[in-house]
This record gives C-alpha cells, structure tokens and sequence, in this order.
C-alpha cells in the first residue's frame, strides 16, 4: 500500500527531515509511526498527501507514483487516503453532518446516498444525535470523531493519522483507538504517527521509529520502549 | 453525477452566502459605496462635457463688410467662406435687417430711424461659426485676407478661455474618473481577498479532503458574481435617482446652467457599472481563490 524507497526530505532552511528512508506498508496492516518531536513523523505521514514533496526517492501509495503525479491528480490521491489531523481540521461553519457529507459530495455522489452513508458512520463513530452540532460546540474527543468520520465515509483503502490521540485525554483516546481498530479489521489499512506510548505499548502491532530522520527500529507487535 | 454537482453547488451557493452575510454585506456595501462614487464622477464629468459643449456652440465670429461693397458680391463672399477650415454655419445679416434687429433691442421708446436721420450706418455682417472653437482662430485669419472684409470681431478673450476650460474638464474628467475607478477598484480587490482570506482555512481543508480546484472555486465565483450583482445594482439605483433629483434642482434653480436630462448616457453609464460590478466581483474572487489552492 505505502512504499517509500530512498526517500530523503531536505527543507529550504537546510533543516534533512527524512534521511534516505525505505520501507514498505502492505495492505490491511496497522503500523504505528513513533519517534521524538522533530524526527520526521509529520514530513512522512504529510508526504503521502502530497502536501510535502520528497527532495529525492521514490514514494508509491497504491501503486501510483507521488514524484510523477500530476498536480490535477493530486485531489484523486487525497481521495484514496484518509487523512486525520491532529487538530481535526473541520470545516467551522458547518455542521457536524455538513463536514462529513462533504468529503462524499466532493465525488460527486447523489444526496441520498451521501444522506444514508454519512448515517451510517456518525452512528459508527458514536455521534449519532450531534448531526446538527456545529464543532466549536463539541469536545476535543468528539471533533476527532468527527474528523475520523469524514476520512472513512468514502471508504479509502489507506487511513494515515497525524498524531490523533495528541490533544486527547488517556480515557478518550482509548475509545478512539478502540474505532481505528475496527477500521482496520475491515481490511482498511492504517498509518498512525503517535506519541502515546501507552496506546502502542496496549496495541502491540507493527511499530516503525524515526530518529534523526531515519528508520532505526522496525518491529512487528513492538511496544514504544524508549523511543528518543 | 453532474447533476448532482449542480443541486450541490445551488444549495450551498446560498447557504453559504447566507452563513457569511456579514462579510457578504460588507462586501456588497464596499462595492456599492465605490462604484457609486466612480458612477457619479462619470455623471459630473459627462455634464461638464455637456456644459463645455454648449459654451463651445456659443462661440461666434462677426465679419463685417465693406461699406463699398456691393451686395451682390458680399453675398458673394459667402461661397469662400464656407470652403474655410473648420467652417460650421454662416448667416447673412444684411444692414437693413441689422438695424431691425438693433431697433428691437432699443425698444419703442426711441425711432432708431428717426434719430439716425434716415441713414444706416451699419455694415453687411456676416456671423459665422466654427466646428470647434480652435478653428476659430483659423477663420479669423482667413477672414482678415479677405478685402472686402472691414472688421472681424469675435471673443478672443472667451474663445481663449473655453479653449483652456475645455482642456482642463476633458483631462481633469479623464484624470478625475480614472483615479476614482482605480480607487474603486483596489478597494473592491481588497474586500474580495479579506473575504477570501477568511475562508483560507475552508480551502485549504478542502484541498486535503480531495476538492478538485474547480470545485473549490465554483462556489467563491457565484459569490463574487452575486456580490457583484447586488452591489452595482444598489449603486446604480443610487445613481439614477440622484441623477433625476440633482438635474431637477438645476435645472429649476439654476437657470444659467445650460443643462440637459441625457438619459441615453445615463443608461449607458448604469449598464457599465454593472458590469463592471460584476466582472470584478467574478473574477476577484477567482483570483484571490487560486492564491489558496496551492496546497
């Protein structure tokens, strides 16, 4: 699903986020992505987006080349991968509904299938009764779900998660993990770059860790331990 | 599907305008307030011109004929002086008919025939006009070639002053107009990007969702269009009904003021505007949309 090969980021300010990075993520894994502030966690998950472009390599998201994509392509790519932000980025203005009707909306599908769908994953999520709500008045909790909603209602086949847990307490953040793992068992591959390392200590899946920009550990059912 | 996207686009089009009517409205109003002060500028200037026109018309050249020249051959002069440049009209004004008109400016109350002793002093005169008053001066030396021409008199001191009172309305119109419209236009501009700009985060989450450009922009253009829309219609009925009442004051209180109700201009103007209006609306608004969508 993701192959990194060779991939180094270097930013104008001279500043090597990912240094010579290869590694692959095949379909229907759950990978954490750990490592310090500053290691290249978010330069690796952002890259899949395309939102940052790799200096040198080769970056493949389900067979399609990052590097070769053609700028009008970009908005298909985002649509195969579910991205969840740290700080949720919902759209302010609309509703808890409105925000993931949007993501089906986008690809054109017709209100009814768009109104039975959205449904469907506020109840999955366990929003259901909040449709009407706006974000500012949810909490931090509820507005990741909302956020998780809007990236698996068009049913991707990659989910990456940029720090999800972050701004979230321990209770919390176990129930949403609790999702990302049902998402998961339903083939859906899932890419989530942590801090929280009680969640990858209780989760014991595939745990990659960056250090300087560099692999340097790659473990399959390991724990955070003392990840610097 | 693009049915689909067309009821998408409708809905949110008005939802959304609806949501943002604060900015919406402010934008409307900055649109509205600049594109009614460059219409009456354009209003003023277009009267001025009308004025300046009029003044133009106003000016004459009297040629005065020999007293031993035939009337035959001073009729005569009238085939050379329509071959001048930059001739408009002539009249013949024989010295019978000069002293009829100068009895009527008298009155009753003195026999101009009477008191002269039965002579008629006055010339043959010719009152010629000019296409425009910078070919006044032209004729005027043609005139004075001509020997049976006696004297030429005409309002070097007017012409002269229309001619410079001419110059500056035409330019400082021109000057005035264009500085109020590039004024407009800036202001218009930078509504539209603060407008934008507030909604940067919108496009810019929409980008990462997967927004195709066009999707994105669609709906900020039917704004602007709308925007556009409804602030140079305001404007335009401001100018409309200021142009009716203003001129009626003029023309009522101000009668020297040789003014006149040009509608067609008018109309003209009106219909720029709202073109304008909405062009700048429209394509503001795409423009500072694309400054967000590189993401």
């Amino acid at each position: 699903m993701i192959q990194f090969f060779n991939v180094t980021k270097k930013y104008e300010n001279g500043n090597i986020a990912l240094k010579d990075v290869s590694v692959a993520i095949k379909k229907g894994e759950f990978v954490f992505l750990v490592g310090a502030s500053g290691a290249g966690k978010s330069t690796f998950t952002h890259m899949l987006i395309r939102e940052i472009v790799p200096s040198q390599g080769q970056i493949l998201v389900d067979g399609q080349s990052i590097i070769r994509m053609k700028n009008r392509h970009v908005p298909f790519l985002r649509r195969k991968v579910g991205f969840i932000f740290q700080d949720y980025q919902l759209l302010q203005d609309r509703t808890v509904f409105e925000n993931v009707a949007f993501a089906l909306e986008i690809v054109g599908l017709s209100p009814q299938d768009i109104r039975k769908k959205v449904t469907m994953v506020i109840d999955l999520v366990g929003l259901t009764g909040h449709e009407k709500s706006y974000p500012e008045q949810l909490s931090g909790g509820e507005q990741q779900r909302v956020a998780i909603a809007r990236a698996i209602v068009n049913n991707p086949p990659l989910i990456v998660a940029d720090e999800p847990t972050g701004n979230l307490d321990p209770e919390t953040s176990l129930e949403i993990m609790k999702i990302f793992n049902s998402i998961n068992k339903w083939g859906t591959t899932v890419l989530m770059a942590t801090h929280d390392k009680e969640m990858v200590n209780r989760m014991r899946k595939r745990v990659i860790q960056l250090s300087f920009g560099e692999i340097i550990r790659d473990e399959e059912k390991g724990g955070y331990y003392n990840a610097q | 599907m693009l049915s689909n996207y067309l009821k998408i686009f409708i809905r949110d089009g008005f939802k959304f305008l609806w949501r943002n009517k604060g900015v919406a409205f402010a934008s409307v109003v900055t649109l509205a307030v600049a594109l009614t002060i460059t219409g009456f500028t354009m209003v003023f200037v277009n009267s001025g011109n009308q004025i300046v026109n009029h003044l133009q018309e106003q000016v004459e050249i009297n040629a005065y004929v020999k007293n031993d020249v035939t009337r035959v051959d001073a009729l005569n002069l009238a085939k050379e002086i329509e071959k001048m440049p930059g001739f408009e009209s002539l009249e013949f004004v024989s010295k019978e008919k000069g002293i009829l008109l100068l009895q009527e400016r008298f009155g009753t109350e003195m026999d101009l025939n009477e008191t002269l002793g039965g002579d008629n002093p006055l010339p043959d005169q010719y009152i010629i006009k000019a296409t425009s008053p910078d070919m006044v001066e032209v004729i005027v030396t043609e005139l004075g070639r001509m020997e049976e021409i006696d004297n030429i008199v005409y309002g070097k001191e007017i012409v002269d002053n229309i001619l410079s009172f001419t110059f500056w309305a035409k330019n400082l119109g021109m000057f005035l107009i264009s500085g109020v419209m590039l004024a407009a236009l800036f202001l218009i501009m930078i509504t539209i990007r603060l407008t934008v700009y507030s909604r940067a985060h919108e496009i810019r989450v929409m980008k990462f969702i997967g927004a195709t450009n066009w999707y994105i922009i669609f709906p900020f253009f039917i704004e602007g269009l709308i925007i556009g829309l409804l602030g140079s219609l305001v404007a335009a009925v401001i100018i409309f009904f200021g142009y009716q009442n203003l001129m009626e004051y003029v023309i009522l209180n101000i009668s020297f003021i040789p003014l006149e109700y040009d509608y067609q201009k008018l109309y003209y103007t009106l219909a720029g505007l709202i073109a304008g209006g909405v062009f700048i609306g429209a394509i503001g608004s795409l423009t500072a949309t694309r400054k967000h969508l590189k993401v």
